[in-house]
């Protein structure tokens, strides 16, 4: 098991009143699965995926992460598992845009403390496996919006994360690039990886292994 | 660890304009402050110089008490200004330091040769530490001999300024004999007879060389200014007990030196202090003061309030980069740190930069401002330039807290 989240719930208080996004949600996710969630707008996906990794704090619930109980209240303890065992992809790629893409992709690391030269040559592997390689000295901002998600991935796997978190990575993609990109999830999946993934595209549900529908901040297996 | 440094080293290369702003916010308002203490110092000294009497106000002169008696000579009945009494005057709440001069209650006399010409005369000397007239004494030499209380010329001594204008405006004037230059007088050789004078002789008494180390206004007697140790050796040596002449009190500030005066006073001491200012002068220069330490702190004020500012903007301004940083894993105190260090380092380099701006415009401001009458001092002492950096490098950090903490409560909680 990966990841373990039982009983959670997070409240936001808006303009006085209490809402709650996560209801009493429990998930498990195995080493080498794909979960696929998807929902309306502003049904809790994407804070979900912010508890999982330690930038929202929960109320309460409990999340276990490779069977061991996270502390999710320390910053500390959080951002280290963000850190290295985490791989965030998002629909707006959140990348810096003047920096290189080698940069980027070395980001993670630098926050680690190691940028050695193995790193580097990592980093080049798999800008190579995400069809980049050539870009590697161009600044960030001057690629297309393929490439940048692509680029968004290396830096995901940087730190040889256990989990990937790809919350809608295809939003603002052609159906032609999100197929490829999706092509890139499913080998991280045959590489052991366990992916969580925020999708409203039909071909994407169809792919994962169990897909989920989040509802008044439950998720309802499809 | 090069990782983080580097990382530190983006997170100064970010925001260049917002931090060009903070640095020439800094370095003006380092330099005007430093400007306006030169020109508070400089009033001061103005003030002091020419209006003041010998007393600061925030000095209390303290001698032995009057003899009474109901003859023309009596046997000493005044109150001694001994050890125990200057450690009872120290230890009066208010009282920041006191400095005694020592008494050298042996008949001494000096022996003056110059070509064929001897002069001997009876002279008084008086024991003063070496903290009380260091900035009297010329050089290096001079200074370390005081601090032994021996020199290998023999006693260096310190010749008070009122002896010299006695001389040159009395004795020299009076019998055509030529004046005493007082810078010239450094290095004079004479010699002192302690036990012996014209009046009486000591078993013991002997000679010593000596040798002028410069001249001193604030010991102002008739006689000569020896260092303390050797003023407490000479007594020693005629079984005589330390006693003072007189001792200056340095009292923290005006509110406590006329609670400090009337204790000294009930302890049966004779007291002085600087009444003689004249209270419009006094007004005037506290008015001129409280107005330059208004000004300073107007300028501080607007540093920091301009300082936070331009941080809310340039933290607001970066904060994609700050999200993206910690969605990678970064630490809430990492970030933190990133920008105070980057903010800590503006601040240094722009206090620096305000100093040298400061020492560059000094030479044109003396150049080009000449007031009649008043000499104009623009050096900043170390200690002053250390606070001012310090203070430079503070203030933006400090100033940089607001924005951290908004930022950390809510800005940074969401992706």
């Amino acid at each position: 098991m990966i990841i373990s989240i039982k009983n959670l719930n997070k409240t936001y208080k808006i303009a006085g009143e209490k809402i709650k996004v996560i209801d009493n949600l429990s998930l498990e996710l195995d080493k080498g699965e794909i979960i696929a969630i998807t929902g309306r707008s502003g049904c809790g996906k994407t804070t979900l995926l912010n508890i999982i990794t330690g930038v929202t704090k929960p109320d309460n619930g409990e999340i276990f992460f490779r069977e061991k109980k996270i502390k999710y209240w320390s910053d500390f303890i959080m951002s280290r598992i963000r850190n290295r065992e985490i791989g965030q992809i998002f629909q707006t790629f959140r990348l810096l845009d003047d920096e290189t893409v080698m940069s980027n992709v070395m980001m993670p690391a630098r926050i680690r403390g190691r940028a050695g030269s193995k790193i580097r040559n990592y980093a080049i592997e798999i800008l190579g496996k995400a069809g980049i390689a050539e870009y590697q000295n161009t600044r960030a901002g001057f690629l297309s919006g393929g490439q940048k998600q692509r680029v968004a991935i290396a830096r995901a796997l940087v730190n040889r994360p256990s989990l990937i978190l790809a919350d809608e990575p295809d939003a603002n993609l052609d159906i032609e690039t999100s197929m490829e990109i999706f092509s890139l999830l499913e080998m991280l999946k045959r590489e052991g990886k366990s992916i969580i993934i925020v999708t409203h595209k039909e071909y994407m549900l169809k792919k994962a292994d169990r897909t989920y529908k989040m509802e008044k901040g439950r998720l309802i297996e499809r | 660890m090069l990782s983080k440094l580097y990382l530190i080293k983006k997170e100064l290369e970010g925001g260049k304009f917002i931090s060009f702003i903070v640095f020439c916010v800094i370095l003006l308002s380092v330099s005007a402050i430093i400007s306006f203490n030169i020109l508070s110092e400089n009033f001061n000294n103005y003030i002091k110089n020419n209006f003041a009497s010998a007393i600061p106000p925030d000095e209390i002169k303290v001698r032995p008490g009057e003899s009474k008696s109901m003859f023309l000579f009596s046997t000493g009945t005044g109150k001694e200004l001994n050890n125990a009494a200057i450690n009872r005057i120290a230890n009066i709440p208010g009282v920041k330091k006191i400095d005694p001069v020592m008494a050298v209650t042996v008949p001494t006399s000096a022996t003056i040769y110059f070509f064929a010409f001897q002069y001997r005369t009876d002279l008084i000397c008086a024991g003063a530490s070496y903290k009380f007239v260091e900035k009297d004494l010329k050089n290096k030499e001079m200074r370390d001999a005081w601090i032994k209380g021996t020199h290998e010329k023999g006693i260096p001594v310190l010749v008070p300024k009122a002896l010299i204008d006695s001389y040159n405006n009395g004795l020299a004037a009076a019998n055509g004999l030529p004046e005493i230059v007082p810078d010239k007088l450094s290095g004079l050789k004479f010699k002192l007879s302690f036990g012996r004078s014209s009046v009486s002789s000591y078993e013991g008494a002997y000679d010593s060389s000596s040798v002028v180390a410069g001249y001193t206004d604030k010991v102002n007697i008739t006689g000569l200014v020896i260092p303390s140790k050797a003023a407490e050796e000479i007594n020693k040596k005629f079984g005589k007990t330390g006693r003072y002449m007189f001792a200056i009190v340095n009292v923290k500030d005006h509110k406590n030196s006329e609670q400090v005066k009337n204790q000294i006073k009930n302890m049966g001491f004779v007291v002085e202090t600087g009444e003689g200012l004249s209270s419009e002068i006094l007004k005037l220069k506290l008015t001129v003061n409280a107005f330059i330490t208004l000004m300073i702190s107007l300028v501080s004020i607007l540093a920091v309030i301009t300082t936070a500012l331009c941080s809310v903007t340039a933290v607001w301004s970066r904060i994609e980069y700050y999200r993206i940083m910690r969605t990678l894993g970064s630490t809430k105190f990492f970030i933190a740190l990133t920008i105070l260090v980057k903010f800590a380092i503006m601040g240094f380099l722009a206090s620096w930069g305000g100093v040298y701006l400061f020492q560059f415009l000094k030479i044109y401001i003396l150049k080009t401002i000449t007031i009649p009458g008043v000499t104009l001092s623009l050096e900043i002492s170390a200690a002053k330039i250390a606070t001012i950096v310090a203070a430079g490098t503070i203030i933006p950090v400090a100033a940089s807290l607001p924005a951290i903490i908004r930022m950390f409560s809510a800005k940074l909680d969401r992706n």
